[in-house]
């Protein structure tokens, strides 16, 4: 058995039990030429008219791999195979793999035609004005829904097929000469020190790149090209990884938080209270509950006196100690955000007419948490919705500041607060500051932090500045 | 380990122990006044105006119950700590903010009780006090039309500005203040029941003067806006200006300033008061002729004789009681910090000249038809 043998055999044996796979023999001059390809990823009309059919008409195929390519495939993207490794990744990557008889090397022809899930608005990321379309879980259509608002070809998209076992297409991208050298070979080296065997979603990489032992995000993620390549012109780095259309890029910020892309596409001013709105619902969101516990249980001689009266009178009855009453109420509204994220659509409706049902009105009656404690946890859990990445991170510190604030009022409060304040400011985002541009007061014009100025004064490059201090 | 859940006990101890411990604000007895009284020997007779929270089986709501309680005892504290005795819930002073005492209890002095008011923990100083006169059973068992709690009542009272020329406004911090001032002078707001204003039964008639935190005097509600203009209290008020044929004019006082001007010349002190007084034309009763610069002048002369005239004899009554109601001697402390005075008060020696200069602007509906 010769080596042109030993290899088809080898592969067949691999890919033993799998029915996608097709295997054509093309009877030629110099002998059997093997095309070996997924009948399902690939367009087989494509690979019929600009595979087989040439081989098959050819009267002489000859010895020469680049002369055979050049003569008889007309197929837009060639590559060549030096190994069955690489062979196997091509034929589930959607490649017709050639095998000529007495040639070593082998030919890999693009030919995917799987259907893939068409350009479609986002919806985690709405907007009022501005482009709608969405990343799909597709990488190249992603990259090219780049490329069509970049076009330098400075814009870099690096290739790495990660994870042994699935061979999946990790895209890291960056503008050259925007994004600082160093930052993309942190994401480089990081990229390249993945082991896995699968590596088929974007938090493998994410976790490895973000601060440990925190629940803020320190690496951004979108499933919107315009921000993206907004991120990239602002000089960050960004991975693209096949299979999700989230993209995710270093470094992220805390202030990123409360930007949204509508703050650029609409009217300053509106965008603007928008903006600030969102700052304060951040920070009731956090502090309200543990607040309210504190005036409430230690200090009601900060409380007006007929609101002291309506909150002692919508309390009376209640079986529970304040702080156990936020925490419950906390809790049934984790639950009813879970229980409504996790719900098909179609029932989502259900589960809020149940939670207010049970939160707005049987609760009350039924004198298990007063109508004021839920109006501060409501409050709370609505002005959560306005920064919605940091539901997570607020519902953590939230708890924290409620029980510091349940042991020793604004003492404990000031304290908590005092905590979280030092934890963001402790963060970094791949050795950026998390909290940047605050604690950089020289180098940045603070143009877009709390609002945002005219479009032509805010920093486009934030690490330009920042690394020429 | 064993150290860190320790210390986390001691903290917790320490933290969550005492008088500002964890208490559920539904688990207070809100108190919202307090009224102080003294008997025949001298026990203090504590009377409390009490918010309750509380829900009935039947209804889905918590509601408040308006409590009242009387305690007697030798000390302010011991009557709280007896009061105690006979609720289910502590008596909690963080909302009160209305101190009254009767007249015998100013009589007796506020010293008796002043030191425990700002002592305590609980007692907060921005309560507004008040000198009633009656019995503090008739002023409990009032029913206000306005509102079910008095102390909520006598809190609001300060607010409304309408009233402001003929009420003097003391609060605990300013009570506090000025009996380490001068000669100890505080004008407290004299409380009275009244039933000749139909709804509004409860009011302010009148000022006593305290000097040493004891009683020395009192004011009629005309006076106390005479008062007021000259310490430089006022903000609003009224002044009526009889005019010939019977006709009577009122002037709005839409602001005012005071300046005083001390001098001692080693026997007497003279202080001169400049009042000078933004007036607006309010109503007449019979036509006038505003446009004529000299009506305007002759009622601003008018005025400010009456002014004049009234504080003058304000000066005399209490300078012939010897009690320095209008704090010369603050005034002289600052400009002479290291004279001593040879008499024991200072208002014996004091002469008094009164300036006072009143412009009317304007009616509010027509602004420019002076001039």
């Amino acid at each position: 058995m010769d080596m042109h043998e030993k290899t088809i055999k080898y592969i067949k044996q691999q890919f033993q039990n799998n029915f996608d796979i097709v295997y054509r023999e093309i009877q030629t001059d110099k002998g059997v030429v093997y095309v070996i390809f997924d009948g399902i990823m690939c367009d087989n009309v494509f690979v019929s008219d600009f595979v087989l059919r040439p081989i098959m008409e050819c009267k002489e195929l000859g010895d020469n791999l680049d002369q055979i390519v050049e003569r008889i495939l007309p197929a837009k993207t060639v590559t060549y195979v030096d190994t069955v490794e690489i062979a196997f990744v091509k034929i589930l990557s959607g490649d017709a793999v050639i095998i000529f008889p007495g040639i070593q090397r082998m030919i890999a022809c693009d030919a995917k035609g799987y259907s893939v899930r068409g350009i479609d608005v986002p919806i985690t990321e709405t907007v009022l004005k501005g482009p709608r379309e969405g990343f799909t879980e597709e990488v190249i259509t992603s990259i090219t829904q780049i490329r069509r608002r970049i076009k330098t070809p400075k814009l870099k998209f690096e290739p790495f097929q990660k994870g042994a076992k699935s061979n999946n297409l990790v895209v890291l991208s960056y503008i050259e000469g925007e994004a600082p050298q160093r930052l993309v070979d942190l994401v480089r080296r990081t990229i390249n020190d993945i082991e896995d065997d699968y590596v088929i979603y974007s938090n493998i990489i994410e976790e490895r790149l973000k601060a440990k032992h925190t629940p803020f995000d320190t690496v951004g993620y979108s499933e919107k090209p315009d921000i993206v390549a907004s991120k990239l012109a602002e000089g960050r780095v960004v991975i693209f990884i096949n299979g999700t259309p989230m993209v995710i890029w270093v470094p992220y910020f805390f202030i990123e938080l409360f930007q949204t892309p509508d703050d650029y596409y609409m009217n300053k001013y509106i965008a603007n209270i928008a903006r600030l709105l969102r700052w304060m619902a951040f920070a009731l969101a956090t502090l309200l509950p543990g607040f309210y516990i504190a005036l409430v249980c230690y200090h009601t001689n900060l409380v007006p006196t007929i609101f002291t009266f309506r909150i002692a009178a919508a309390r009376a009855g209640i079986p529970f100690p304040t702080s156990v009453e936020v925490v419950m109420l906390f809790l049934f509204f984790m639950l009813i955000r879970e229980g409504s994220v996790r719900l098909p659509q179609p029932l989502g409706s259900s589960i809020s007419i149940v939670g207010a049902l049970i939160l707005g009105d049987a609760l009350v009656s039924s004198a298990l948490a007063s109508n004021i404690t839920l109006i501060i946890i409501a409050l709370s859990s609505i002005c959560s919705f306005l920064v919605p990445r940091t539901y997570g991170a607020l519902s953590f510190w939230n708890f924290i500041i409620i029980v510091f604030s349940s042991l020793v009022g604004l003492l404990g409060f000031y304290v908590s607060f005092i905590m979280l304040v030092s934890h963001v400011a402790g963060l970094d985002s791949c050795g950026y500051p998390y909290l940047y541009p605050f604690g950089t007061l020289k180098v940045f014009n603070f143009k877009d932090i709390l609002i945002r100025d005219d479009l032509d004064k805010i920093s486009n490059n934030l690490f330009e500045r920042n690394e020429d201090a | 380990m064993k150290r860190r859940i320790l210390a986390l006990v001691l903290a917790l101890c320490m933290f969550t122990s005492g008088c500002f411990s964890y208490r559920d604000i539904n688990k207070l007895l809100i108190v919202v006044a307090t009224i102080i009284d003294v008997d025949a020997e001298d026990n203090i007779i504590l009377y409390l105006e009490v918010f309750k929270p509380y829900r009935s089986e039947q209804s889905a709501a918590g509601k408040g119950q308006r409590l009242l309680y009387k305690s007697t005892a030798p000390t302010l504290l011991e009557a709280i700590r007896d009061l105690n005795l006979g609720t289910s819930m502590k008596l909690n002073f963080t909302q009160n903010k209305t101190l009254i005492f009767t007249k015998r209890a100013a009589e007796k002095g506020l010293d008796y009780f002043i030191d425990f008011l700002n002592r305590d923990q609980e007692f907060i100083l921005r309560q507004f006090m008040y000198i009633f006169e009656q019995s503090p059973e008739q002023l409990l068992n009032l029913k206000l039309a306005e509102e079910e709690y008095v102390g909520i009542y006598l809190y609001e009272f300060p607010l409304n500005q309408g009233a402001s020329a003929k009420r003097h406004v003391t609060r605990l911090d300013d009570y506090l203040n000025n009996r380490l001032k001068g000669e100890q002078i505080n004008v407290l707001p004299l409380l009275q029941l009244s039933s000749e204003h139909m709804d509004s039964q409860l009011r302010i008639n009148g000022a006593v003067v305290l000097k040493d935190d004891k009683y020395a005097g009192q004011m009629t509600i005309d006076e106390t806006a005479i008062y007021n203009l000259m310490t430089g209290e006022i903000r609003t008020g009224t002044i009526l200006v009889p005019l010939d044929g019977g006709n009577i004019i009122t002037l709005e006082i839409v602001g005012s300033k005071l300046e005083n001007n001390i001098a001692y010349d080693g026997d007497s002190v003279y202080v001169t008061k400049n009042i000078k007084i933004k007036t607006t034309f309010a109503s007449t009763h019979k036509p006038l002729e505003l446009n004529q610069p000299d009506v305007r002048k002759q009622i601003e002369a008018k005025a400010e004789a009456l002014v004049k005239e009234k504080c003058s004899k304000l000066f005399e009554m209490w300078k012939e009681k010897r009690v320095d109601a209008f704090l010369f001697k603050n005034i002289f402390e600052i400009r002479y910090p290291r004279e001593k005075l040879k008499v024991e008060d200072i208002i014996e020696i004091t002469e008094l000249d009164t300036q006072v200069e009143i412009s009317i602007e304007g009616s509010s509906d027509v602004t420019d038809f002076y001039e």
